[in-house]
């Protein structure tokens, strides 16, 4: 993989607009992805403070007190759930190959 | 013979397991590193060559059902290593860490459940013992699963520990490694091991050294710093090594470099405005760390940036920017942790808020060279004016030396302090391989050592690296309001060494039967002649009270008259290098004492 220490930041930052926008749109062709709680970064979110959290879904970060029961916490990551997942159909392809190599002739 | 030799480096930090087969066959034997099996995530088990030495409690109902499952563990009560440095970060308050520095610790008993110090109520905590006995079980277990017909326990076992670990840190070590179901081990000192790295990865070292030269070595770990001084002599015609001196127990290493530079980085942001959090804030440490290595090496850039990304969905839009200047770094890490000072440096004895922690004896004075520079001054060869003594040659080892600015910085200071004494410069000992591993050193030294044991190359004599007391009250008349003044037998001399004893027939002391018996126990460092039996008058500066000693002798049945029984005192150090001091009656009954790890009380 390429060696990225030699560039500035603006040029990283100017790849990075459309290896985002390119991986944004193949992700979206496959996956639906939804948030996990539906909430604003930043505010307070409430949870029940019955039960531990489900540790699949909620990572519990800070202060957290030794039962592992709260009653809500600042949302910092929303988090990410696939809603629906299509992959493409393999058909006879070498799983190996993740990108062929290119040759140009002249 | 057991097949193999393993050394292992339990760290502040980090740890490391390196081993070699015997018996070895022509050439230079071959060390390696056992890539420890560790949670690195949730449910992703994978083995690494260093495993931190970071513990972490986990808390009901946080992580997932099997997610901490390890090949020889389904339910592990603790996670070891990656995970739980990495979720130490998001909730520090159940992450137990720097185990190793509370082992020699007069002020706590690191036996008692102190750890997490900031855990919140109804979290169970451990002692320090346990975490270390955790930390050496894993990498027992890791091996176990691969070596199946090979289990640790049955082969031969070396621990590193600091040179200036007291008795009782070593015994404590020791019995971790008990605790942890190995066998046998034989714990040796720090620097020794990464001396013997260098011998490892250099097969002509002997070109490089002559009768008459004195190595310092300076090692500095994550959390310690440790000095040692060898000798090279020689004895019908073979190159002898003879470990002379050793420093005093620093805790001070590159830890609290990383630190200084992440607090020096983080100024940028607070004068914006920003203010980092705790996981931010580790970002950024582990982000300087990085950047330090860049900027103290050669070719040095003149700034590296520092990106911290958001923590939200949106990472572009929090992510926060800045830089570190090589010029910066360079005067904060030299001028702050190497100074140029004089050769009569003295370390400041004042607590400095910034490196202080809650119970651990950090070094009040950062500046590693005021240590040095006291440090051969004791070791010089006769006590008195201009005693210094005169390293010919430097060898450095750990991480933070690998910067080239910071061993310049090193070899200016002391060839500074060597040419105002009319002295030669000390020269670097160097290695042919480029690859110096510098993480691994210390284990792998370790296990060459071992093989140096069972015959096989050059073993360094040392003994033990200071001289023990214990304290006696004198016969003068009480004078009230005014405690008994006290006088120190040398129960073991300095320099003692493996396998050998001293016995002290000349002082006799009454035991009563059924009642614990307490001694204050003494040691020095500089005092090297005091011989066996001898009685030191004045306590000085030179001895340093250490926690008490104690023996029980517990009451016999079938001769219950018997109350007080008279004793003489012997002194041992084990094949394994750990010091034992024993009561001995008239009859040829022997007691141990045992080191006290209690708190200490202020006399």
């Amino acid at each position: 993989m390429e060696d990225l220490s030699g560039y500035a930041d603006d040029q990283i930052g100017a790849v990075v607009r459309n290896v985002h926008s390119d991986c944004k749109a193949s992700l979206n062709r496959h996956v639906t992805l939804a948030p996990v709680i539906d909430g604003v970064e930043g505010t307070f979110q409430k949870l029940d403070n019955s039960k531990t959290p489900d540790p699949n879904r909620i990572k519990l970060v800070g202060n957290v007190p030794a039962s592992g029961k709260v009653a809500g916490g600042i949302l910092r990551h929303r988090g990410w759930r696939a809603l629906s997942i299509s992959l493409p159909a393999l058909g006879k392809a070498d799983t190996s190959i993740l990108t062929p190599a290119e040759l140009e002739v002249e | 013979m057991s097949q193999f030799i393993v050394g292992i480096d339990l760290g502040t930090t980090n740890s490391a397991l390196a081993w070699a087969q015997q018996p070895v066959e022509e050439g230079e034997p071959d060390v390696q590193i056992f890539p420890v099996a560790q949670l690195v995530n949730p449910g992703e088990v994978a083995p690494l060559d260093l495993l931190p030495s970071s513990l972490y409690l986990p808390g009901p109902g946080e992580f997932v059902e099997g997610a901490l499952t390890l090949p020889w563990n389904d339910r592990p009560e603790f996670v070891i290593g990656t995970l739980a440095r990495n979720r130490g970060v998001e909730n520090a308050s159940r992450l137990v860490n720097s185990a190793k520095s509370w082992l020699s610790n007069q002020n706590a008993d690191p036996t008692q459940p102190l750890l997490p110090l900031s855990a919140p109520e109804g979290v169970t905590k451990i002692s320090p013992l346990e975490a270390s006995k955790q930390y050496l079980l894993q990498m027992r277990s890791a091996w176990n699963a691969s070596h199946p017909d090979t289990p640790l326990e049955n082969q031969s076992v070396l621990i590193t520990v600091p040179a200036s670990f007291d008795p009782g840190a070593r015994e404590l070590t020791q019995r971790a490694a008990k605790l942890a179901g190995y066998g046998d081990v034989i714990v040796m000192e720090e620097p020794q091991a990464a001396f013997y790295a260098w011998v490892e990865r250099t097969p002509k070292w002997r070109d490089q050294v002559k009768p008459g030269d004195l190595i310092l070595v300076v090692d500095i770990g994550g959390g310690t710093t440790d000095f040692t001084l060898i000798a090279v002599t020689e004895s019908a015609g073979e190159l002898q090594l003879e470990r002379v001196a050793v420093g005093d127990h620093l805790l001070l290493g590159g830890d609290n470099m990383d630190l200084a530079v992440a607090r020096h980085a983080e100024a940028q942001f607070s004068a914006k405005g920003t203010r980092l959090d705790a996981i931010q804030f580790h970002s950024l440490w582990q982000q300087c760390r990085a950047a330090k290595e860049a900027l103290m090496g050669s070719d040095a850039p003149e700034e590296k940036p520092i990106t911290i990304l958001g923590r939200g969905t949106g990472l572009i839009g929090g992510t926060l920017r800045g830089k570190v200047a090589r010029n910066d770094i360079r005067s904060l890490l030299l001028d702050g942790f190497f100074p140029v000072v004089s050769s009569d440096a003295v370390p400041e004895r004042q607590r400095r808020a910034a490196l202080m922690e809650v119970g651990l004896n950090y070094a009040a004075d950062p500046a590693v060279t005021k240590h040095l520079a006291q440090f051969l001054r004791r070791a010089g060869p006769s006590s008195g004016a201009g005693a210094f003594a005169r390293p010919t040659h430097l060898l450095l080892n750990g991480g933070v030396l690998q910067a080239s600015a910071i061993e310049g910085r090193l070899f200016e200071v002391l060839n500074g302090w060597l040419a105002s004494q009319g002295a030669p410069d000390a020269v670097e000992l160097r290695t042919e391989s480029k690859s110096a591993d510098l993480m691994h050193a210390v284990a792998r030294g370790a296990a060459y050592y071992g093989l140096a044991r069972s015959g096989k190359g050059v073993r360094i004599r040392g003994g033990v690296p200071r001289s023990y007391y214990v304290g006696i009250e004198s016969s003068l008349p009480a004078v009230p309001g005014l405690p008994v003044p006290m006088k120190a037998l040398t129960v073991v001399p300095f320099g003692l060494e493996e396998g050998s004893k001293v016995e002290l027939p000349q002082r006799r002391f009454a035991l009563v039967v059924g009642e614990p018996a307490e001694f204050r126990f003494f040691s020095s460092a500089t005092r090297r002649d005091d011989s066996p039996g001898s009685m030191v008058e004045e306590l000085g500066e030179d001895i340093e009270e250490l926690s008490p000693i104690e023996v029980f002798l517990p009451p016999q049945t079938d001769n219950a008259r018997e109350e007080v029984v008279p004793v003489t005192l012997e002194s041992n150090v084990t094949e394994t290098g750990l010091l034992e001091l024993w009561c001995v009656a008239a009859d040829g009954r022997r007691w141990k004492l045992e080191f006290n790890v209690r708190e200490r009380t202020a006399a």
